[in-house]
């Protein structure tokens, strides 16, 4: 488990008890730390039954739509607009990529090239990058696995050769800052 | 064992005129969304209305549905949609405390008979209740509501992003920065009662 699926765990509507999420806690500090910012509101909306009490309502024998039904006009153009809205996302490239305007045949051949140019010298950097880093195999830090929590890829990090940590380390700090960015200090 | 049908299936199957399939749909979500809209209006028959009209607005544009999409985001999107309309309508009058009885005295409620245990559990839950609609009426209502489909409606940040048209780190952050200020407020009303 990583920080983010511990936030997911943490803030799951049918409990943030789960033996994984309690593992990851006691070797992560900084998601401790923010277990502990949210617990006053987590704890209320666990109390509170927010996932498993029915609406009060619903015990009094009020639910079964008994009531005369009613449906306006713009009830229905809200739904076809989500419909609309939902295949629209579906079919749309993520919002951060902009539509590729429409070129000139003879503009596109350039481009062509230019794309062409471009990946021959990425692989030819990548090749002699390779072959470099083969001579190095055997000094190169270990790299962490996708889902494994940093802080404790840390401590085993520790155990390993000095040459190793530094370099960890400096994975550490920039994965750290780029997942804990937005956590506040606890004051 | 079979497995249970899903959304998208049970919906092309009320597209063909199997209206069973369409009880099936609000058996399933009718409770969720009323705990949202509940939450959102504060007022259960307002919640039941709005509840009852989104499932009739999904049955009148039912053709509309595709199953490219996912029919909970819709759903959930219809219901958002619906419960801000019903807000704006009513935003003249003075807006009520969520209150999560309807218009029930405490003996209309206990309609049948119930220990002492259960009646102080629910008193206290409906309490904490209370408590929170009040809690999440004072956020902003981008967090407010990316709490409610989170605690209320047990969506994942994907689909909280889908219906609530964000990016999914966009609604972790709602539901982070909301859970915060709740939790700043419940530790200042701690501070001021001791």
């Amino acid at each position: 488990m990583n920080c983010d699926q511990a936030f997911d765990a943490m803030t799951n509507a049918t409990g943030s008890e789960n033996a994984e999420l309690q593992y990851h806690l006691e070797g992560c500090p900084r998601c401790r730390e923010m277990r502990e910012v949210l617990a006053p509101a987590l704890d209320l909306f666990a109390s509170s039954g927010s996932h498993t009490a029915d609406p009060d309502w619903s015990t009094s024998g009020a639910t079964s739509f008994s009531q005369p039904m009613f449906l306006s006009k713009d009830a229905i153009r809200i739904a076809n607009e989500a419909a609309k809205d939902c295949a629209m996302e579906s079919y749309a490239p993520p919002r951060h990529v902009a539509l590729p305007k429409e070129r000139s045949p003879r503009r596109q051949t350039g481009l062509r090239y230019l794309v062409g140019l471009c990946l021959i010298a990425v692989s030819v950097g990548l090749g002699a990058w390779g072959w470099a880093s083969s001579k190095n195999a055997a000094t190169q830090p270990t790299a962490f696995q996708a889902g494994e929590c940093l802080w404790t890829a840390r401590q085993s990090a520790e155990a390993k050769p000095a040459q190793d940590a530094e370099s960890n380390s400096q994975q550490i700090v920039l994965s750290c800052v780029a997942c804990h960015l937005k956590t506040p200090s606890v004051k | 064992m079979s497995e249970p049908m899903g959304d998208a299936e049970l919906m092309l199957r009320v597209q063909e005129g199997q209206l069973a399939c369409f009880d099936e749909l609000v058996c399933r979500y009718r409770v969720p969304l009323t705990r949202v809209a509940l939450s959102k209006t504060g007022d259960a028959g307002r919640a039941e209305d709005i509840v009852q009209e989104t499932f009739l607005a999904v049955y009148a544009s039912r053709q509309s549905f595709n199953p490219k999409f996912a029919f909970r985001t819709w759903l959930w999107t219809i219901l958002l949609n619906l419960c801000r309309r019903d807000y704006r309508k009513r935003s003249r009058t003075p807006r009520v405390l969520p209150h999560t009885t309807v218009n029930a005295t405490a003996s209309e409620t206990y309609s049948t008979p119930v220990s002492l245990e259960t009646g102080l559990t629910h008193v206290l839950q409906v309490e904490q209740g209370e408590l929170v609609a009040k809690l999440l009426n004072e956020l902003p209502e981008v967090q407010a509501d990316a709490i409610r489909l989170r605690f209320y409606g047990a969506l994942t940040y994907r689909e909280i992003a889908e219906a609530m048209k964000s990016s999914e780190i966009g609604a972790k952050v709602r539901v982070k920065k909301g859970l915060q200020n709740l939790a700043e407020r419940l530790r200042t009303e701690s501070g001021e009662t001791k």
